[in-house]
């Protein structure tokens, strides 16, 4: 089991003593690289700002780079993009046999024409792209040098040394190999699985104000935690990782396992929750299968009673050795856009979380974005008509200080749309198709959009919606109309659950079990969050269609524009243990999902395999299945080929 | 090898960071060249925090240019944010898969990344009094761990703030700092050992 210690121990007091410390250096590193003179900052010990003044000093130091480097290596990468854009089949873009690549920056002046030596489109294999750009690159760059007429050593001009001549050299690219199918070691224990709280007896009790602390590992890989409330109190969470673990909570734990809860991210949000005398409180860090180790730090303040305000007040607030934090409590209404600005003077770094209800996980936290070290929050949509709680505290800890909030808002700024359910007239809807990719965009003043479909046949539908510039959220409605033709009935869809996982990232997928010739309407919004405004693209699959990878194959695919994620089956047994890997090559930086026949999310990976490339490693089944396998680009809008290798061996 | 025209000095923040790149970024989606401007800004950066995590010169020039390779092919998928922390992303992956490509990373030669004290090329390296201990500080900064000489370069080459390294290294920014703060105790307290002083001086 973990090694949770309820008794605060020296160096878990020491993170929380000298965070504060930790907050100064991180400042005064930035000034320094401004400013290498910059004053030490009060409150830093001089030995120790002088010791960081040197390490900057020395790190800061430009390695030697000869004069031509920035100029060799300009040319190389941007040839190579050019050529890969040339290659990659974006659109229907035509590529002349021959092309004029033209620099005429500044800095680095050539002209001069390559070449194009094939014409083919993005090659499938991974490794083939890699190995078309090495050979392109060679290729290049012996036109490159035989244009320039210095034969097999040439030069490039440089205007930064008048135009001498430096040695060029062209580094070939490596070619990696595929990855090989992974063997479990001998002796293999399958570690417990994520997200569970423990064994009742290993739960430790925890008290306010007490710092606890626990290592996480494969072998101890949760840490839980119970709070019993004797008075009806506001608590406020907050926890340190090394590690960027994330922790759970739950209100009411029985033989089925905790409920009522939810799981938060570290710092710096927190999170708060209100109890009534008597009721419970269960915290637990855990470990994601392929996540990583880590120590962590877990406290629990009392919140002070709220102060009341409203729009164009503003209150004094302050944060002393006692009270950590600042509760304040307003009223908004759905449509609302409000201001919320702390201004401490410089006395105090602040941090704000701004709360719909005084249960749950910020809807927004703002450190920095004031002025000085102040938070604000400005133009921040409210979605709902309810209290709303704002919690302001020391970004450090141990600063106290003064300070006022000021709330200000704009009453009915925009239209929160209605779902109507059910349909009773035209929605005003765009008709998508399955197998197709669509994009879209959310504004303030329309948040939402709607797409619709309908389904001969019973099926599950695969949604996918993805943005860059919002969390999204999603719903989804479907109709049958009865014999009689009138009315009929259907289900109402829930919100994405993306909002405040551990893993979140900016897209959401879903499975939707549809009816015989249901009509479905699919609303694309933000999760409430954050502000939804911004592009996403909403694609629709038919479960049906998943690529079956069966153990010890290897298939090969690609992520594209009009095709973001792409999705496997995989059929095991409870017991089984699972490996995926996804080899991306150098050009698709992607992340995995292993998904329950229902569409939950049961584990998620970016960077666990070699490169930046994606593994889910060694992850044992509870159940029978089919699985699902999602891969979709690091970054949304990405694209690229790669191959996916599954290996499904017994866990026993 | 045109050494004697290098000069070593510092690097800081371009002062002008921010306000030209969005308009920069949209000009390089149509156009790769116009990205120029941006190379020309963190060229530097960029390559110092390559050469800080492999200690070589020909293969951080290598990797600086996989990460400006990868940045112009990735323009049509930026989608705003500081550029700066967008392009130590690419380069934490790219040196990411360079390390897992070398299976680990060979053992560091300190002679190989090494100060010449003879050196007599200009820079602050002359001008600062401590040579000496800057050459003693960054043989301990090279035997750190992997993950630790990653925040250090992040913070310090890369100049990046604890959010744009959580963001990076998936790891909250309250844990950046604490984690530096670590480094950098630990780091001083073998620099005083090396020195013989007590932990009281620097």
């Amino acid at each position: 089991m973990s090694t949770p210690k309820s008794e605060p121990e020296p160096e878990l007091e020491h993170d929380y003593a000298h965070g504060y410390e930790a907050g100064l250096i991180d400042r005064f590193m930035d000034a320094l690289r401004s400013d290498p003179h910059a004053p030490t900052p009060a409150g830093l010990a001089s030995e120790t700002a002088a010791f960081v003044r040197l390490l900057v000093q020395a790190e800061s130091a430009v390695p030697p780079c000869v004069p031509d480097v920035p100029a060799r290596i300009w040319m190389r990468a941007l040839a190579a993009a050019r050529l890969e854009n040339a290659s990659n089949g974006h659109g229907s873009q035509v590529v002349p046999d021959r092309q004029t690549i033209s620099m005429e920056e500044d800095m680095y002046i050539a002209d001069t024409t390559i070449t194009r030596k094939t014409s083919a489109r993005r090659p499938v294999r991974a490794y083939s792209i890699t190995l078309l750009a090495a050979v392109a690159g060679v290729v290049l760059f012996g036109a490159l040098l035989l244009l320039t007429g210095r034969g097999v050593v040439g030069s490039l001009p440089n205007p930064s040394t008048g135009g001498a001549a430096a040695p060029v050299t062209a580094t070939p690219t490596a070619v990696p190999t595929p990855t090989p199918t992974p063997v479990l070691e001998p002796g293999y224990q399958a570690p417990m699985s994520v997200f569970e709280l423990g064994p009742l007896e290993d739960i430790q009790p925890i008290e306010i104000r007490q710092v606890v602390q626990g290592t996480i590992t494969d072998e101890a890989p949760v840490a839980s935690y119970r709070f019993v409330a004797e008075t009806d109190i506001v608590l406020r969470v907050d926890a340190t990782s090394t590690t960027f673990l994330p922790i759970n909570y739950a209100t009411t734990y029985s033989e089925a396992g905790p409920s009522s809860g939810g799981s938060f991210l570290m710092e710096p949000a927190g999170f708060i929750v209100a109890l009534g005398a008597g009721e419970e409180l269960y915290l637990w860090v855990s470990k994601a299968v392929d996540g990583p180790s880590g120590d962590f730090a877990l406290r629990l303040d009392a919140l002070p009673e709220p102060v009341h305000l409203a729009y164009g007040e503003t209150v004094e607030g302050a944060i002393t050795g006692d009270a950590r934090f600042a509760l304040f409590a307003f009223t908004g209404a759905a449509g609302d856009r409000i201001d919320i600005v702390v201004d401490s003077g410089g006395v105090v770094d602040t941090q704000m979380s701004l709360f719909a209800s005084v249960t749950g996980g910020p809807l927004t936290v703002d450190e920095d974005s004031g002025a000085g070290f102040d938070p604000e929050i400005l133009d921040m949509p409210l979605y709902a008509s309810m209290g709303y709680y704002l919690v302001v505290g020391a970004t450090n800890p141990g600063e106290a200080g003064a300070f006022t909030l000021a709330l200000d808002g704009e009453v009915n700024a925009f239209v929160v749309p209605t779902p109507v359910f059910p349909p009773t007239g035209d929605i005003d809807a765009v008709p998508v198709e399955i197998g197709k990719t669509v994009k879209g965009s959310l504004t303030a003043d329309d948040p939402e959009a709607t797409y619709t479909l309908t389904l001969e046949e019973a099926g599950t539908l695969v949604v996918f919606v993805a943005s860059p510039d919002f969390m999204p959220g999603f719903s989804h409605m479907q109709y049958v109309e009865d014999a009689g033709g009138g009315g009929g009935g259907g289900g109402g869809g829930g919100s994405s659950d993306t909002g405040g996982g551990a893993l979140a990232h900016g897209s959401t997928l879903r499975f939707l079990p549809i009816a015989d010739g249901a009509r479905v309407w699919l609303t694309v919004s933000s999760d409430y969050s954050a502000p939804s405004e911004g592009s996403f693209t909403l694609s629709v699959r038919l479960l049906d269609d998943a690529v079956p990878a069966a153990h010890g194959e290897t298939v090969q695919s690609a992520l594209t524009e009009m095709m973001p994620f792409q999705l496997f089956r995989l059929e095991a047994a409870a017991g089984e243990i699972v490996t995926v890997g996804v080899d991306g090559g150098d050009m698709l930086d992607s992340r995995i999902q292993l998904l329950d026949a229902n569409g939950v999310r049961l584990v998620e990976d970016d960077d666990g395999g070699p490169g930046a490339n994606p593994e889910i490693n060694k992850f044992v089944l509870a159940q029978d299945g089919p699985y699902y396998v999602v891969v979709e680009p690091q970054q949304e809008g990405e694209s690229g080929a790669f191959e996916i290798t599954v290996s499904v061996v017994s866990g026993e | 090898m045109m050494r004697e025209q290098q000069t070593r000095s510092f690097i800081h923040p371009s002062a002008d960071e921010a306000p030209d790149e969005a308009e920069i970024m949209r000009l390089a989606r149509a156009d790769p060249a116009r990205f120029a401007p941006i190379y020309e800004r963190y060229f530097r950066r960029i390559y110092a925090y390559c050469w800080r995590r492999v200690d070589s010169e020909v293969e951080a020039e290598d990797l600086t240019s996989q990460v400006f390779t990868r940045a112009l092919g990735a323009l049509p998928g930026y989608r705003g944010g500081r550029v700066v922390a967008w392009l130590f992303r690419i380069a934490h992956n790219v040196v990411a898969n360079h390390y897992r490509a070398r299976s680990r990373r060979s053992q560091v030669s300190l002679e190989a990344i090494s100060f010449d004290p003879t050196d007599d090329r200009p820079g602050p390296g002359q001008q600062v009094v401590e040579a000496e201990e800057w050459q003693a500080l960054r043989a301990l900064v090279a035997g750190l761990p992997d993950d630790r000489r990653e925040l250090l370069a992040l913070k310090v080459t890369g100049g990046l703030t604890a959010k744009e390294i959580g963001e990076i290294v998936d790891r909250s920014p309250g844990a950046v700092r604490v984690e530096l703060h670590r480094i950098i105790k630990e780091l001083r307290a073998q620099h005083c050992a090396v020195y013989d002083r007590p932990e009281g001086e620097r």
